[in-house]
Protein backbone atom coordinates (compact mmCIF):
# COMPACT_ATOMS: atom_id res chain seq x y z
CA UNK A 1 0.00 0.00 0.00
CA UNK A 2 2.96 2.30 1.54
CA UNK A 3 5.01 1.56 -2.08
CA UNK A 4 1.71 1.99 -4.15
CA UNK A 5 1.25 5.35 -2.95
CA UNK A 6 4.96 6.41 -3.05
CA UNK A 7 5.08 4.90 -7.02
CA UNK A 8 1.97 7.27 -7.71
CA UNK A 9 3.47 10.30 -6.01
CA UNK A 10 6.57 10.08 -7.56
CA UNK A 11 5.18 9.78 -10.92
CA UNK A 12 2.58 12.75 -9.96
CA UNK A 13 5.99 15.12 -8.92
CA UNK A 14 7.91 14.31 -11.86
CA UNK A 15 7.94 16.36 -15.12
CA UNK A 16 5.48 15.49 -17.93
CA UNK A 17 7.46 13.14 -20.57
CA UNK A 18 5.05 12.85 -23.26
CA UNK A 19 2.87 15.70 -23.32
CA UNK A 20 4.13 19.27 -23.80
CA UNK A 21 3.40 22.18 -21.44
CA UNK A 22 0.71 23.81 -24.05
CA UNK A 23 -1.23 20.96 -24.28
CA UNK A 24 -1.05 20.32 -20.14
CA UNK A 25 -2.24 23.93 -19.71
CA UNK A 26 -5.54 23.82 -22.16
CA UNK A 27 -6.18 20.40 -21.33
CA UNK A 28 -5.72 21.51 -17.75
CA UNK A 29 -8.10 24.37 -18.54
CA UNK A 30 -10.89 22.82 -20.25
CA UNK A 31 -11.12 19.74 -17.66
CA UNK A 32 -11.16 23.00 -15.03
CA UNK A 33 -14.31 24.14 -17.00
CA UNK A 34 -15.93 20.87 -17.26
CA UNK A 35 -15.10 19.98 -13.72
CA UNK A 36 -16.70 23.37 -12.58
CA UNK A 37 -19.78 23.45 -14.82
CA UNK A 38 -20.52 19.74 -12.93
CA UNK A 39 -20.02 21.50 -9.87
CA UNK A 40 -22.29 24.14 -10.22
CA UNK A 41 -24.88 21.89 -11.90
CA UNK A 42 -24.81 19.19 -9.32
CA UNK A 43 -25.33 21.73 -6.84
CA UNK A 44 -27.63 23.11 -8.58
CA UNK A 45 -29.92 20.33 -8.56
CA UNK A 46 -29.87 19.43 -5.33
CA UNK A 47 -31.39 23.04 -4.86
CA UNK A 48 -34.76 22.36 -7.04
CA UNK A 49 -37.87 21.73 -5.62
CA UNK A 50 -37.63 18.27 -6.79
CA UNK A 51 -34.87 17.16 -5.00
CA UNK A 52 -36.18 18.19 -1.72
CA UNK A 53 -39.61 16.05 -1.97
CA UNK A 54 -37.46 13.27 -3.37
CA UNK A 55 -37.35 12.66 0.28
CA UNK A 56 -40.87 11.28 1.69
CA UNK A 57 -39.68 13.43 4.97
CA UNK A 58 -39.78 16.59 2.87
CA UNK A 59 -43.08 15.55 0.48
CA UNK A 60 -45.16 14.70 3.29
CA UNK A 61 -44.54 17.54 6.02
CA UNK A 62 -43.00 21.23 4.98
CA UNK A 63 -43.75 20.95 1.41
CA UNK A 64 -47.42 19.79 2.36
CA UNK A 65 -47.96 22.71 4.21
CA UNK A 66 -46.23 25.21 1.23
CA UNK A 67 -48.64 23.75 -1.06
CA UNK A 68 -51.80 25.90 0.06
CA UNK A 69 -49.61 29.18 0.67
CA UNK A 70 -48.98 31.99 -1.85
CA UNK A 71 -45.41 31.52 -2.00
CA UNK A 72 -46.56 28.10 -4.26
CA UNK A 73 -49.34 29.05 -6.07
CA UNK A 74 -50.28 32.79 -6.58
CA UNK A 75 -52.50 34.62 -9.68
CA UNK A 76 -49.29 35.42 -11.14
CA UNK A 77 -47.24 32.36 -11.24
CA UNK A 78 -43.82 33.85 -9.61
CA UNK A 79 -43.29 32.10 -6.87
CA UNK A 80 -40.47 30.92 -4.20
CA UNK A 81 -39.79 27.20 -3.73
CA UNK A 82 -37.42 25.18 -1.12
CA UNK A 83 -34.39 26.29 -1.71
CA UNK A 84 -35.44 30.40 -2.59
CA UNK A 85 -35.89 30.56 1.39
CA UNK A 86 -34.00 27.84 2.69
CA UNK A 87 -30.32 28.18 0.73
CA UNK A 88 -28.25 31.41 0.81
CA UNK A 89 -28.08 32.93 -2.56
CA UNK A 90 -24.30 33.98 -2.27
CA UNK A 91 -21.64 31.49 -2.98
CA UNK A 92 -19.91 31.24 0.08
CA UNK A 93 -22.78 31.16 2.57
CA UNK A 94 -24.30 28.32 -0.15
CA UNK A 95 -21.42 26.25 0.62
CA UNK A 96 -21.67 26.16 4.03
CA UNK A 97 -25.06 25.68 4.25
CA UNK A 98 -24.83 23.01 2.09
CA UNK A 99 -21.97 21.58 4.28
CA UNK A 100 -24.23 21.61 7.00
CA UNK A 101 -26.76 19.90 5.34
CA UNK A 102 -24.83 17.07 5.86
CA UNK A 103 -26.51 16.92 9.02
CA UNK A 104 -29.83 16.72 7.56
CA UNK A 105 -28.80 13.68 5.33
CA UNK A 106 -27.75 11.46 8.77
CA UNK A 107 -31.50 12.62 9.74
CA UNK A 108 -32.73 10.95 6.34
CA UNK A 109 -30.72 8.22 7.35
CA UNK A 110 -31.82 7.61 11.15
CA UNK A 111 -35.45 8.95 9.86
CA UNK A 112 -35.59 11.52 12.57
CA UNK A 113 -38.69 13.15 11.59
CA UNK A 114 -39.98 9.99 9.26
CA UNK A 115 -43.21 10.60 11.35
CA UNK A 116 -45.91 13.14 11.07
CA UNK A 117 -45.86 13.21 14.94
CA UNK A 118 -41.80 13.19 15.19
CA UNK A 119 -41.99 15.94 12.98
CA UNK A 120 -44.67 17.69 15.01
CA UNK A 121 -42.40 17.09 18.40
CA UNK A 122 -39.35 18.71 16.42
CA UNK A 123 -41.28 21.66 14.49
CA UNK A 124 -40.37 24.34 17.46
CA UNK A 125 -36.79 23.46 17.31
CA UNK A 126 -36.59 23.26 13.47
CA UNK A 127 -38.18 26.60 13.69
CA UNK A 128 -36.63 28.35 15.78
CA UNK A 129 -33.24 27.29 14.19
CA UNK A 130 -35.01 29.37 10.92
CA UNK A 131 -36.13 31.99 12.72
CA UNK A 132 -32.59 32.21 14.28
CA UNK A 133 -30.83 32.04 10.56
CA UNK A 134 -32.93 34.69 9.26
CA UNK A 135 -32.67 36.84 12.39
CA UNK A 136 -28.92 36.55 11.75
CA UNK A 137 -28.54 37.71 8.18
CA UNK A 138 -31.58 40.59 8.54
CA UNK A 139 -33.89 38.20 6.79
CA UNK A 140 -31.84 37.99 3.42
CA UNK A 141 -33.68 35.31 1.94
CA UNK A 142 -36.56 37.43 2.10
CA UNK A 143 -34.96 40.39 0.62
CA UNK A 144 -34.03 38.62 -2.43
CA UNK A 145 -37.16 39.29 -3.64
CA UNK A 146 -38.96 41.78 -1.51
CA UNK A 147 -36.65 44.73 -1.62
CA UNK A 148 -38.02 47.31 0.97
CA UNK A 149 -36.34 50.11 -0.79
CA UNK A 150 -38.77 49.52 -4.04
CA UNK A 151 -41.78 48.93 -1.52
CA UNK A 152 -45.01 51.49 -1.95
CA UNK A 153 -45.99 51.83 1.64
CA UNK A 154 -49.05 54.10 0.63
CA UNK A 155 -50.55 50.58 -1.41
CA UNK A 156 -49.89 48.32 1.64
CA UNK A 157 -52.59 48.40 3.72
CA UNK A 158 -52.79 51.18 7.06
CA UNK A 159 -50.76 49.56 9.73
CA UNK A 160 -48.78 47.62 7.30
CA UNK A 161 -47.22 50.65 5.95
CA UNK A 162 -46.59 52.09 8.94
CA UNK A 163 -45.03 49.45 10.88
CA UNK A 164 -43.04 49.33 7.99
CA UNK A 165 -41.84 52.83 7.73
CA UNK A 166 -41.18 52.69 11.15
CA UNK A 167 -39.62 49.25 12.08
CA UNK A 168 -38.63 48.09 8.67
CA UNK A 169 -36.61 51.47 7.48
CA UNK A 170 -35.29 52.00 10.84
CA UNK A 171 -33.80 48.39 10.85
CA UNK A 172 -34.99 48.00 14.34
CA UNK A 173 -36.43 44.79 13.05
CA UNK A 174 -36.63 42.72 10.02
CA UNK A 175 -38.72 40.82 8.20
CA UNK A 176 -38.75 37.59 10.30
CA UNK A 177 -40.06 39.48 13.65
CA UNK A 178 -43.10 39.43 11.90
CA UNK A 179 -43.69 37.33 9.24
CA UNK A 180 -43.12 34.04 11.15
CA UNK A 181 -45.21 30.93 9.56
CA UNK A 182 -45.63 32.49 6.16
CA UNK A 183 -44.86 29.20 4.42
CA UNK A 184 -45.45 26.38 7.22
CA UNK A 185 -47.43 26.35 10.16
CA UNK A 186 -46.50 27.72 13.30
CA UNK A 187 -45.68 24.94 16.00
CA UNK A 188 -46.66 26.10 19.86
CA UNK A 189 -46.11 29.72 20.17
CA UNK A 190 -45.59 30.04 23.91
CA UNK A 191 -42.83 32.22 24.89
CA UNK A 192 -42.72 33.75 20.93
CA UNK A 193 -43.57 37.12 20.52
CA UNK A 194 -45.35 36.55 17.58
CA UNK A 195 -46.06 39.99 16.16
CA UNK A 196 -42.61 41.47 18.64
CA UNK A 197 -45.81 43.76 19.65
CA UNK A 198 -43.34 45.09 22.77
CA UNK A 199 -41.01 46.32 19.80
CA UNK A 200 -43.90 47.84 17.59
CA UNK A 201 -45.21 49.44 20.96
CA UNK A 202 -42.17 51.15 21.53
CA UNK A 203 -41.82 52.16 17.89
CA UNK A 204 -45.52 53.82 17.70
CA UNK A 205 -45.26 55.41 20.93
CA UNK A 206 -42.16 57.12 19.59
CA UNK A 207 -43.23 60.92 19.43
CA UNK A 208 -43.03 61.89 15.84
CA UNK B 1 -51.14 -13.39 -45.25
CA UNK B 2 -53.61 -12.94 -42.76
CA UNK B 3 -53.20 -9.23 -42.54
CA UNK B 4 -53.40 -8.60 -46.34
CA UNK B 5 -56.98 -10.45 -45.53
CA UNK B 6 -57.51 -7.98 -43.27
CA UNK B 7 -56.52 -4.97 -45.28
CA UNK B 8 -58.58 -5.88 -47.99
CA UNK B 9 -62.44 -6.01 -46.84
CA UNK B 10 -61.84 -5.93 -43.31
CA UNK B 11 -60.51 -2.41 -43.26
CA UNK B 12 -63.38 -0.74 -44.69
CA UNK B 13 -66.23 -2.61 -42.51
CA UNK B 14 -64.52 -1.75 -39.32
CA UNK B 15 -64.44 1.57 -40.78
CA UNK B 16 -68.21 1.32 -41.57
CA UNK B 17 -69.45 0.17 -37.89
CA UNK B 18 -66.84 2.93 -36.34
CA UNK B 19 -68.55 5.61 -37.82
CA UNK B 20 -72.12 4.28 -37.63
CA UNK B 21 -71.40 4.31 -33.72
CA UNK B 22 -69.82 7.58 -33.96
CA UNK B 23 -73.45 9.03 -35.71
CA UNK B 24 -75.36 7.14 -32.75
CA UNK B 25 -73.43 8.98 -30.33
CA UNK B 26 -73.87 12.15 -31.73
CA UNK B 27 -77.11 11.58 -32.15
CA UNK B 28 -77.46 10.40 -28.08
CA UNK B 29 -75.31 13.82 -27.10
CA UNK B 30 -76.95 16.32 -29.31
CA UNK B 31 -80.61 15.20 -28.20
CA UNK B 32 -81.44 14.25 -31.66
CA UNK B 33 -85.59 14.44 -30.35
CA UNK B 34 -85.82 18.21 -28.52
CA UNK B 35 -88.90 19.29 -27.05
CA UNK B 36 -90.46 16.42 -25.49
CA UNK B 37 -87.26 14.74 -23.82
CA UNK B 38 -85.85 17.51 -22.48
CA UNK B 39 -89.25 18.10 -20.18
CA UNK B 40 -88.80 14.95 -19.02
CA UNK B 41 -85.37 15.42 -17.63
CA UNK B 42 -85.07 15.98 -13.87
CA UNK B 43 -84.34 20.01 -13.25
CA UNK B 44 -82.14 20.49 -10.29
CA UNK B 45 -81.25 23.50 -9.05
CA UNK B 46 -79.00 23.94 -11.41
CA UNK B 47 -79.20 26.65 -14.07
CA UNK B 48 -78.51 24.11 -17.61
CA UNK B 49 -80.56 22.60 -19.20
CA UNK B 50 -79.82 18.73 -17.77
CA UNK B 51 -76.82 17.50 -15.83
CA UNK B 52 -75.07 16.34 -19.54
CA UNK B 53 -74.37 20.06 -20.40
CA UNK B 54 -71.57 21.72 -18.26
CA UNK B 55 -72.45 25.32 -16.73
CA UNK B 56 -69.79 27.95 -16.68
CA UNK B 57 -69.13 28.96 -12.56
CA UNK B 58 -69.64 32.14 -11.87
CA UNK B 59 -67.07 34.74 -11.01
CA UNK B 60 -65.95 34.14 -7.46
CA UNK B 61 -67.07 37.78 -5.54
CA UNK B 62 -65.28 39.93 -4.22
CA UNK B 63 -64.26 39.51 -0.33
CA UNK B 64 -65.90 42.75 1.70
CA UNK B 65 -62.50 43.73 2.80
CA UNK B 66 -61.87 46.97 5.19
CA UNK B 67 -65.36 47.71 6.42
CA UNK B 68 -67.15 46.35 9.15
CA UNK B 69 -70.44 44.87 8.28
CA UNK B 70 -73.47 45.56 10.20
CA UNK B 71 -75.06 43.12 12.38
CA UNK B 72 -78.96 41.71 11.50
CA UNK B 73 -79.93 40.80 15.11
CA UNK B 74 -78.46 41.40 17.93
CA UNK B 75 -75.78 38.77 19.53
CA UNK B 76 -75.17 37.79 16.04
CA UNK B 77 -71.46 36.91 15.71
CA UNK B 78 -70.17 39.33 13.57
CA UNK B 79 -68.53 38.99 10.38
CA UNK B 80 -64.94 39.56 9.20
CA UNK B 81 -64.47 42.06 7.31
CA UNK B 82 -60.79 40.74 6.12
CA UNK B 83 -59.53 37.74 4.24
CA UNK B 84 -59.05 34.63 5.99
CA UNK B 85 -57.19 32.64 3.76
CA UNK B 86 -54.04 30.69 5.16
CA UNK B 87 -54.89 31.95 8.69
CA UNK B 88 -53.42 29.41 10.89
CA UNK B 89 -56.31 28.18 13.60
CA UNK B 90 -55.47 25.11 14.96
CA UNK B 91 -54.08 23.47 18.33
CA UNK B 92 -50.90 24.99 17.97
CA UNK B 93 -51.69 28.31 17.27
CA UNK B 94 -54.99 30.62 16.29
CA UNK B 95 -53.63 33.39 14.03
CA UNK B 96 -56.64 35.70 14.68
CA UNK B 97 -55.72 36.30 18.26
CA UNK B 98 -52.18 37.63 17.03
CA UNK B 99 -54.19 41.00 16.28
CA UNK B 100 -57.57 40.27 18.34
CA UNK B 101 -56.38 39.40 21.83
CA UNK B 102 -53.66 41.15 24.47
CA UNK B 103 -51.78 43.88 22.74
CA UNK B 104 -53.20 43.47 19.10
CA UNK B 105 -56.58 45.48 19.75
CA UNK B 106 -54.56 49.06 20.60
CA UNK B 107 -52.29 48.33 17.94
CA UNK B 108 -53.84 47.48 15.02
CA UNK B 109 -57.90 48.49 15.72
CA UNK B 110 -58.88 44.90 15.37
CA UNK B 111 -61.67 44.44 17.18
CA UNK B 112 -61.11 42.71 20.78
CA UNK B 113 -62.55 39.64 21.64
CA UNK B 114 -65.66 40.16 24.07
CA UNK B 115 -65.39 39.31 27.46
CA UNK B 116 -68.18 36.63 27.14
CA UNK B 117 -64.83 34.05 25.32
CA UNK B 118 -63.26 34.53 28.54
CA UNK B 119 -65.75 32.72 30.40
CA UNK B 120 -66.14 28.59 30.28
CA UNK B 121 -69.80 26.84 30.21
CA UNK B 122 -69.65 26.87 33.81
CA UNK B 123 -69.77 30.25 34.10
CA UNK B 124 -65.92 30.65 35.24
CA UNK B 125 -63.73 33.28 34.44
CA UNK B 126 -60.58 32.01 33.11
CA UNK B 127 -57.22 34.10 31.88
CA UNK B 128 -57.06 32.39 28.26
CA UNK B 129 -59.83 32.07 25.32
CA UNK B 130 -62.03 29.32 26.41
CA UNK B 131 -61.42 26.41 25.04
CA UNK B 132 -65.19 26.44 23.52
CA UNK B 133 -64.35 29.64 21.91
CA UNK B 134 -60.82 28.89 20.30
CA UNK B 135 -62.21 28.22 16.88
CA UNK B 136 -63.42 31.91 15.30
CA UNK B 137 -64.48 30.31 12.25
CA UNK B 138 -67.14 28.25 13.78
CA UNK B 139 -69.52 31.70 14.40
CA UNK B 140 -67.54 33.78 12.65
CA UNK B 141 -66.99 34.55 9.05
CA UNK B 142 -65.75 36.33 6.04
CA UNK B 143 -68.95 38.17 4.24
CA UNK B 144 -69.48 38.03 0.77
CA UNK B 145 -72.50 39.38 -1.54
CA UNK B 146 -73.33 36.94 -3.41
CA UNK B 147 -76.98 36.23 -5.05
CA UNK B 148 -79.11 33.44 -2.75
CA UNK B 149 -79.29 30.25 -3.93
CA UNK B 150 -83.03 29.69 -2.72
CA UNK B 151 -85.29 31.99 -0.42
CA UNK B 152 -85.01 32.62 3.27
CA UNK B 153 -87.71 33.83 5.19
CA UNK B 154 -86.24 34.51 7.98
CA UNK B 155 -86.26 38.33 8.43
CA UNK B 156 -85.39 38.61 12.39
CA UNK B 157 -84.06 35.98 14.50
CA UNK B 158 -85.85 32.85 15.78
CA UNK B 159 -88.22 33.28 18.51
CA UNK B 160 -85.84 31.29 20.64
CA UNK B 161 -83.36 33.46 20.42
CA UNK B 162 -85.61 36.47 21.45
CA UNK B 163 -86.66 34.53 24.75
CA UNK B 164 -82.90 33.71 25.87
CA UNK B 165 -82.53 37.82 25.96
CA UNK B 166 -84.84 38.64 28.54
Amino acid sequence: MKRWFREYWRIFRSPSVHFSLGALAIGGFVAGIIFWGGFNTALEATNSEQFCISCHEMKANPFAELRSTIHYTNRSGVRATCADCHVPHDWMDKIARKMEASKEVWGWIFGTINTPEKFEDKRRELAEREWARLQANDSLECRNCHHFEYMDLTLQRNLAGQIHSLVLSTGQGTCIDCHKGIAHRLPEMSGVPVWSWQLLEAVLQQPD
Amino acid sequence: MKLRGLGGLGVTSAVLVISALLVINAMLLTNAVPGAAAAERPQGIRSAESIADSTQAPALPARQQGQLVPRVWERQPPVIPHDTRGQQIDRRHNRCLDCHQGAGPSLTGATAISATHYVNRDGEALQRLAGARYFCLSCHVPQQSVPLLTGSRVSQPPASLEENEQ
